[in-house]
């Protein structure tokens, strides 16, 4: 099992929110990043290089990485009590931001984080730690993170 | 992770070199380049597809970026994000006199962490005071070590300064070359500003990521002409064939090397005489 996440924009409930590449914020502003749990060994079929009969123009199925299929974290009483921690790294520990996230108690794949105004993550891959039992799945998402200086981005 | 409590800095910004402060009228500094981004500055109106039908994903997008990357750290000799580096320099005696000019690997240098006289079974047997430190050539890679601060009145200085490691100073006075001596702890990057990069960076990044799309998908068009016949009535049509963008991609490698080129000029010294 090797799980990853995906972005959702526009989060209104399970069943209205669109899939994205990343989240875009701007730091200091409030914000609520909502993200959906694949399990990337899953899902469709996916060989890469492999001929789809379905496609008339001979294309190959998609070669980026499987989407996955969607994991319901904690699903099973082997995998309880469950959690997530998201970190947003940094080189220096004392800007490192750590928050627990909360699942969506009606799709147990989805979850969110909340970052207040004082903490401003910087842009680039985001760590995820998943504990479900006694076991804990880390995984990082590439690039999953824009942050915009609203501020004063004149320099660096 | 570092330990930056004890810490040297300049204090100006890496981008543009040495500002000290900055109006926010100009953006010079942006978050790592997006999928979207890189359609819209490299790749706009050119179908990210292949003849068989596979065409590009966002994901796909976002992996060549990552791999760009990681081609332009390569290109530029330092990382895009700062980072945080431990090496040790050889002790030159004409530099030694020269204000112990020691230039680092990584540039430009954000800040300077710690830098003793360290022996090779991890020792330190002499570590120079941070405020001795001379950080206005930061941005080069440069540092020097200037203990004048006593002809200004300043009659302390901070940090592990012992009557043994100052004879050991005296020591060295007599030797020309000692390899390995110094060692430095510092954290070198791009940006004082974690997750932001310059736009000119940004730029070559997006610059090299497009030039590696276009040729993946230029060599697929293989035809560069076609014509068909039937009783006596012809129709053909020609094309660049495999060429496809090859003028694009001709003008973004120029674009490469001058961005390069001129990133390289900011960030490092071009000569460097030594002893040896």
């Amino acid at each position: 099992m090797r799980l990853s996440t995906r972005p959702l924009l526009n989060y209104e409930n399970v069943n209205n929110f669109s899939y994205g590449n990343q989240w875009i914020i701007r730091a200091g502003d409030p914000n609520t990043l909502y993200f959906q749990v694949f399990d990337l060994d899953k899902g469709p079929a996916n060989v890469i290089g492999q001929f789809v009969p379905a496609n008339q123009f001979g294309a190959n199925s998609s070669l980026s990485g499987s989407m996955g299929l969607r994991y319901m974290v904690g699903i099973g009483s082997g995998n309880q009590p469950a959690s997530m921690t998201v970190t947003f790294p940094s080189i220096d520990d004392t800007q490192v931001i750590n928050v627990t996230a909360v699942q969506d108690p009606n799709d147990k794949s989805i979850w969110s984080v909340t970052l207040g105004q004082n903490q401003k993550p910087a842009s680039g891959n985001v760590q995820f730690a998943v504990q479900e039992g006694s076991s804990i799945r880390r995984f990082s998402s590439l690039n999953l993170l824009a942050v915009e200086d609203p501020q004063n981005d004149g320099s660096c | 992770m570092s330990n930056f409590t004890q810490t040297k800095k300049y204090g100006t910004a890496i981008y543009p070199v040495h500002a000290s402060a900055t109006s926010g009228l100009l953006r010079r500094c942006e978050p790592f380049l997006t999928p979207e981004q890189l359609v819209s500055r490299f790749l706009k109106g050119i179908p990210l597809r292949f003849r068989n039908g596979d065409s590009f994903s966002a994901d796909e997008l976002k992996d060549r970026i990552y791999l760009a990357m990681n081609e332009v750290e390569l290109l530029l000799g330092t990382t895009i994000t700062r980072e945080s580096f431990q090496f040790k320099a050889p002790f030159d005696y004409s530099l030694y006199r020269a204000y112990i000019h020691v230039m680092t690997e990584a540039r430009p240098i954000i800040s300077v962490e710690h830098l003793a006289i360290v022996s090779s079974d991890a020792n330190t047997i002499f570590e120079i005071p941070p405020t001795w430190l001379e950080a206005a050539n930061f941005s080069k890679g440069l540092i020097n070590v200037i203990p004048l601060l006593a002809a200004y009145g300043v009659n302390s200085v901070q940090g592990a300064v012992g009557n043994a490691g100052i004879a050991f100073l005296t020591v060295i006075n007599g030797l020309n070359w000692v390899p390995a001596y110094w060692q430095i702890n510092y954290t070198a990057g791009l940006s004082t500003k974690e997750g932001l990069v310059p736009t000119p960076v940004n730029e070559l990044i997006g610059t090299v990521a497009a030039i590696a799309i276009l040729s993946e998908i230029a060599p697929l068009n293989v035809w560069n002409s076609q014509s068909q016949t039937q009783d006596g009535i012809s129709q053909s049509s020609s094309g660049p064939g495999n060429r496809l963008y090859q003028l694009r991609i001709e003008e973004l490698e120029k674009k490469k090397d001058e961005l390069t080129r001129k990133l390289k000029a900011i960030f490092s010294t071009r000569y460097f005489v030594g002893n040896i």
